[in-house]
């Protein structure tokens, strides 16, 4: 009975966390492969209305016989006509392009274009009886009101070529930002930094031992080396500053383990924005560069200090740790030293494709510390 | 066999410890967490065996199998890594073995 009522429980307290999910789930401005431009952006309806307004213009010259012939009423009703054809194509493709960017290209291409060619016979047949019948602007000519089917045909046919070549060219224009973006995701992909395999092996040897001696911290070692590698193995993608944090945590728990009183941390933590952003295993690279190149050299070890501040323009991340002198070094110090190089490189790299030159990364080696700096816009 | 156990970790010299003591014949008779300590413990105990961690602070693994090797009577040489990259450099000590951590009994 109780079970029942615990397993009722359960799936009610299951069902009210789905519903809580469903709704903190944000609905994505764009669809993840569009198909075409997002024409309800202002940017998008300016340009439209733009070469709407130049084709009525070409359109006109063309019915008037040339310039010195230009009929500004034309104007009008060529401008009117085309610019509700524009911008009820504009908002009918704006409303789709979910749908849109879920289908193969052809499909997407030849509902795209006979939606166009719909709204344009809907509308001139439309225009022709408003502008010509209802207002009465044929009675003004002496005539009585008659469907022409000639106008609309040449409608059809003019608006046929055009929104062909326009379509075709948003289609590309689309295409080529995808593609860029594919890009731009396979290169951030590509520099998200791999945790080292010498430290899980190394953890894995920390868990042996202490299986024997102390399950329970084994059990937690354990515990955070799944949280490490879940973020590691997971896309590469904006975290928020406090979880990025608690990676660190775990990760230090871990060297803490193994190091023992030669690592001592002093962390300098302000108060931020705790729904701050920041590229995730941003910082955890830097750490685990500090004790690679700087606690584990040394034989009596020393303090890693991490600070966080964040004021009201940018984000600042700083890291401290002792290093040996590189002529005292032993065995593979230039390697080490290009190694914390290309580490470095590569989060500066990581934080100009997420920040652009808004974000930056510095080092400064002197008195016997390496400082690492980062500066970051604030991303919420 | 006397055995002596080189490595800078507490936990992954402890783990040596009950490995070793499991094998028939075979005891620990010192540990060292460096380079100058090993030294002395094989002047002082005569290991048959080292078992060598090659990343320490101070003098590495590698340069102390180094100076073992040129000792009379040297005892054998197996490094204990989580490295596998330093496998060439190691059998260039004369080492006699090379084991990834976590290293498995059998």
């Amino acid at each position: 009975m109780n079970s029942t009522k615990a397993a009722g429980t359960q799936a009610s307290n299951s069902r009210t966390t789905n519903t809580k999910v469903k709704a903190q789930r944000p609905v994505p401005a764009e669809p993840a492969n569009p198909f075409l431009p997002d024409l309800c952006s202002s940017q998008s309806v300016f340009l439209l209305v733009l070469v709407a307004e130049l084709l009525a213009v070409l359109l006109t010259i063309s019915a008037s016989s040339g310039l010195q012939h230009f009929s500004w009423d034309k104007l009008a009703l060529i401008s009117v006509q085309v610019q509700w054809i524009v911008v009820f194509s504009a908002i009918a493709l704006c409303r789709l392009r979910f749908w849109l960017g879920r289908q193969d290209h052809v499909r997407a291409g030849c509902t795209t274009y006979a939606l166009v060619l719909a709204i344009t016979l809907v509308l001139c047949v439309a225009g022709q009886w408003i502008i010509y019948g209802a207002s009465g602007m044929a009675f003004m000519d002496g005539q009585a009101f008659r469907f022409d089917g000639w106008l609309l045909l040449n409608n059809m046919v003019i608006a046929a070529i055009l929104s062909g070549i326009l379509l075709r060219y948003l289609y590309l224009q689309q295409q080529l930002r995808n593609q860029q973006q594919a890009e731009m995701q396979a290169r951030i992909q590509a520099l998200q930094s791999r945790i080292r395999p010498h430290f899980l092996f190394n953890s894995m040897n920390s868990i042996a031992s202490l299986i024997a001696t102390d399950p329970d911290t084994a059990e937690r070692v354990v515990e955070d080396l799944s949280e490490l590698f879940r973020a590691s193995l997971a896309e590469p993608t904006l975290i928020p500053l406090e979880r990025e944090l608690e990676l660190c945590k775990h990760y230090l728990d871990i060297e803490q383990l193994r190091l023992g009183r030669r690592l001592q941390l002093d962390w300098q933590i302000g108060s931020y924005n705790p729904k701050l952003k920041i590229p995730s295993l941003m910082m955890q690279p830097l750490v685990e560069n500090a004790i690679f190149h700087g606690i584990e050299p040394l034989p009596k070890g020393g303090k890693i200090t991490v600070k966080v501040s964040q004021n009201d323009k940018q984000l600042s991340i700083v890291i401290i740790n002792p290093y040996l002198l590189a002529k005292k070094n032993n065995h593979q110090s230039d390697a080490s030293a290009r190694h914390n190089r290309m580490a470095l490189d590569n989060i500066r790299r990581r934080l100009t494709a997420h920040f652009g030159t808004a974000a930056r990364l510095s080092s400064s080696a002197e008195n016997g510390l390496f400082t690492t700096y980062i500066f970051c816009p604030l991303t919420v | 066999m006397d055995i002596l156990i080189v490595d800078d970790e507490t936990l992954a010299r402890q783990r040596l410890l009950r490995m070793v003591e499991k094998i028939d014949g075979f005891c620990v008779v010192a540990e060292a967490d460096n380079a100058e300590d090993a030294l002395a413990a094989i002047t002082r105990n005569d290991p048959d065996i080292v078992l060598l961690d090659i990343r320490m602070p101070g003098r590495d693994g590698l340069s102390l199998a180094q100076d073992i090797a040129e000792l009379e009577d040297a005892p054998a040489v197996i490094f204990c890594t989580a490295f596998d990259q330093y496998a060439l450099d190691a059998f260039g000590t004369n080492a006699v073995g090379y084991l990834l951590k976590p290293v498995r009994l059998n």
